[in-house]
């Protein structure tokens, strides 16, 4: 499990109010984006508007439209957003996100038929959602097709959101937790799977290079790219303990989902005759830590050698 | 929020012993609106009906400065015929009230001016029955009618028109948060703009550009009406209890001018003014400090913050110096300049295991 950073704070407005974002089923009005922040849909003082909220949970109105709008990520330019019009769902506008605003309208084809999370590429429009990517032509978004099929069960809702790398999507599954990275290009699963709590939502921030999370109770949180040591093995021998000879230990740490976890300090304890070549080593980005153990000439007990994690 | 940088001085309203008494007769010379004078109040006017409802800017020279500020307010008087329309000038340096005078519309016309407002080249114009009226300087005259009709719409409230380069900007009729552009002499419209918020007031900024700021929640947008762009979205000042808010734009000093009627105070003096901001936004809030690695005994991870203003724009250029106890130190300087987006990222080094404390602040 990607372990917690910070939160989870409430939602709230610049008087400390509380507020409760519309986090519908799917919640396709909300997104977390690096330049503004998270933008997302909720009623502040006697209306709904669009709304900005930092990674505490403050809160600002940026526009008045009193009805969301489903947000769609727009892979055709820059860290750029679109918005469907809310009566049919079909025609997509550009989505000014720094002033909460719409554009000119840029599709006007049929992707009503697609759900969300949706996202327009250079090529097709896609939307990740019962552990599926499905796709859609641009030119005549009509109906979707199954892309590709993610191995074991992820979930039915996902959000979408940009990676360091242009042609790389991150997909958070909510129900699951369940992280997966999709080359857009490959059409393929790349990356390893990462771990987060069950969630409404959840994205990438590739600029911070964290996870921000709406939980269940529509609290905000920041999640690591790193998961949480729950697991240390017991140590193993790399070469024989010999006495009078030094050997080479190890242990490795894992998360929950026993994912490696590198670059973890590892306490290492000694009852029993010999030496520790130190209190503490590192883990790798196998996850593996060693340390040094210099066996006596006379041993009259087995040492025992034991490796943990504190933090 | 901005930086203010200039205020007037209170519109002034008048005493009945600064003016003509208490009227005391009948007929034209009865007592008008006599709760104007009922104790606490104490004053023979204020503003009432639609309020004040123009503020602009010229380059009318002042002993003091190159600028003059207008005022043109529908005020409640004791006097016959009970409401005057009067217009206040205040100098565009000291803020000191220059002159106060009345302008001669008849109730009529007075009655069916929807708003006044200030064009690109400085003249006024007002919106009367559903027609663009250009007026003359002394505002006794118009020059020209322009229908409605031109545009295809039913009214041309908020008018604000650029002659030189054939341009008019008005509020969309067909979409609440919107304003629409079009050629003023032909009626064509270019384009439509949505705005974060229900346009209430609009001032030109510079060729090309305008301000609108919103009824609703005070949202400030400076709209490129030629590209369609909105260039930065600000929470504009709002005095508490504010019942209108008028925007002009000082071009000679580079400052946005901000007029809000506020209620009158308890013995009915006038607590209204002009304020002058610089519009750049000044940090209201700092996030909470996020640290963006898992904190471990021994490392130094970086630990985000952002500058925000009060519409939770970003704001540049500012230090932030961060404090750590407990389990943590701050590396490095321990202040940092934050970027273009508001965030700043400080490292700190972690000296133990445990609990540590961030305290990071925006000095001022």
């Amino acid at each position: 499990m990607l372990e917690q950073l910070a939160g989870p704070f409430d939602f709230h407005d610049a008087d400390g109010a509380l507020l409760s974002p519309s986090l519908a089923s799917g919640a396709p009005e909300t997104v977390w984006d690096d330049d503004v922040g998270l933008i997302s849909h909720m009623t502040i003082g006697e209306a709904a508007c669009y709304t900005v909220t930092q990674l505490d949970g403050l809160t600002y109105p940026r526009s008045t439209y009193d009805r969301a709008r489903p947000l769609v990520l727009d892979m055709q330019r820059e860290n750029a957003l679109l918005a469907k019009a809310w009566i049919d769902l079909a025609t997509l506008y550009a989505f000014d996100k720094f002033s909460g605003t719409y554009g000119e309208a840029v599709s006007s084809g049929a992707t009503g038929h697609m759900l969300y999370p949706m996202v327009r590429a250079a090529d097709r429009y896609l939307q990740a959602a019962n552990s599926r990517i499905y796709v859609m032509t641009l030119e005549a978004p009509m109906t979707t097709a199954v892309e590709f099929l993610f191995s074991g069960a992820l979930g039915t809702h996902a959000a979408i959101s940009r990676t360091e790398e242009d042609d790389v999507l991150c997909i958070a599954w909510s129900d699951t937790g369940v992280v997966t990275y999709y080359n857009c290009t490959a059409k393929q699963e790349v990356r390893a799977r990462q771990y987060l709590p069950s969630h409404l939502k959840a994205w990438y921030s590739p600029r911070h290079k964290v996870f921000v999370l709406i939980d269940s109770a529509k609290q905000i949180s920041v999640h690591a790219v790193t998961p949480r040591p729950d697991a240390v093995s017991a140590p193993e021998a790399l070469t024989p303990v010999t006495r009078g000879r030094k050997s080479i230990l190890r242990a490795r740490v894992t998360g929950s989902n026993g994912e490696v976890c590198a670059a973890e300090r590892v306490d290492w304890s000694l009852e029993g005759p010999g030496l520790l070549g130190a209190a503490q080593s590192v883990t790798d980005s196998d996850g593996y830590a060693t340390i040094d153990y210099y066996a006596p000439l006379d041993m009259p007990a087995s040492p025992i050698i034991t490796a943990g994690v504190t933090f | 929020m901005f930086k203010q940088v200039f205020q007037t001085g209170l519109v002034p309203y008048r005493r009945p012993d600064e003016w003509g008494g208490i009227p005391t007769g009948i007929g034209l010379q009865s007592l008008y609106n006599p709760w104007l004078i009922t104790p606490p109040r104490e004053y023979a006017e204020a503003f009432g009906g639609v309020g004040p409802f123009v503020l602009y800017s010229d380059r009318t020279e002042t002993i003091t400065g190159p600028t003059t500020i207008g005022l043109i307010a529908w005020t409640n008087r004791i006097y016959w015929p009970g409401w005057e329309i009067v217009h206040y000038k205040f100098d565009g340096v000291s803020g000191a009230l220059l002159s106060r005078s009345a302008v001669v519309w008849g109730a009529v016309e007075a009655a069916w001016t929807s708003g006044v407002q200030q064009g690109f080249d400085g003249r006024l114009w007002r919106s009367y029955l559903t027609d663009l009226h250009e007026l003359s300087d002394d505002l006794g005259q118009t020059l020209r009618v322009i229908p409605a009709s031109r545009f295809g719409r039913a009214a041309t409230k908020l008018p604000v028109p650029d002659v030189q380069n054939d341009i008019i900007v008005l509020p969309s009729e067909a979409v609440l948060t919107a304003i629409d552009v079009y050629r003023l002499s032909t009626g064509e419209h270019l384009r439509r703009i949505h705005t974060s918020d229900v346009p209430g007031a609009i001032c030109p900024e510079r060729r090309g550009r305008v301000f609108v700021l919103g009824k609703t929640r005070q949202l400030l947008n400076l709209i490129n009406f030629e590209t369609g762009e909105i260039m930065a979205t600000w929470k504009c000042p709002s005095p508490v209890g504010a019942q209108k808010m008028l925007l002009s734009w000082d071009v000679v000093y580079r400052r946005l001018l901000v007029f809000a009627w506020t209620p009158d105070a308890e013995n009915g003096a006038s607590t209204s003014r002009v304020i002058g901001y610089y519009p750049l936004p000044i940090a209201t809030n700092l996030c909470t400090p996020i640290p963006l690695q898992v904190p471990r005994k021994g490392r130094t991870v970086p630990v985000l913050t952002r500058v925000v203003g009060d519409a939770g724009e970003p704001v540049a250029s500012v230090v932030v110096t961060g404090a750590a106890s407990g389990a943590a130190v701050m590396s490095g300087y321990g202040s940092q300049i934050v970027t273009d987006s508001g965030y700043a990222v400080l490292p700190v080094e972690c000296t133990d295991t445990g609990l540590a404390s961030l305290d990071f602040s925006v000095p001022a």
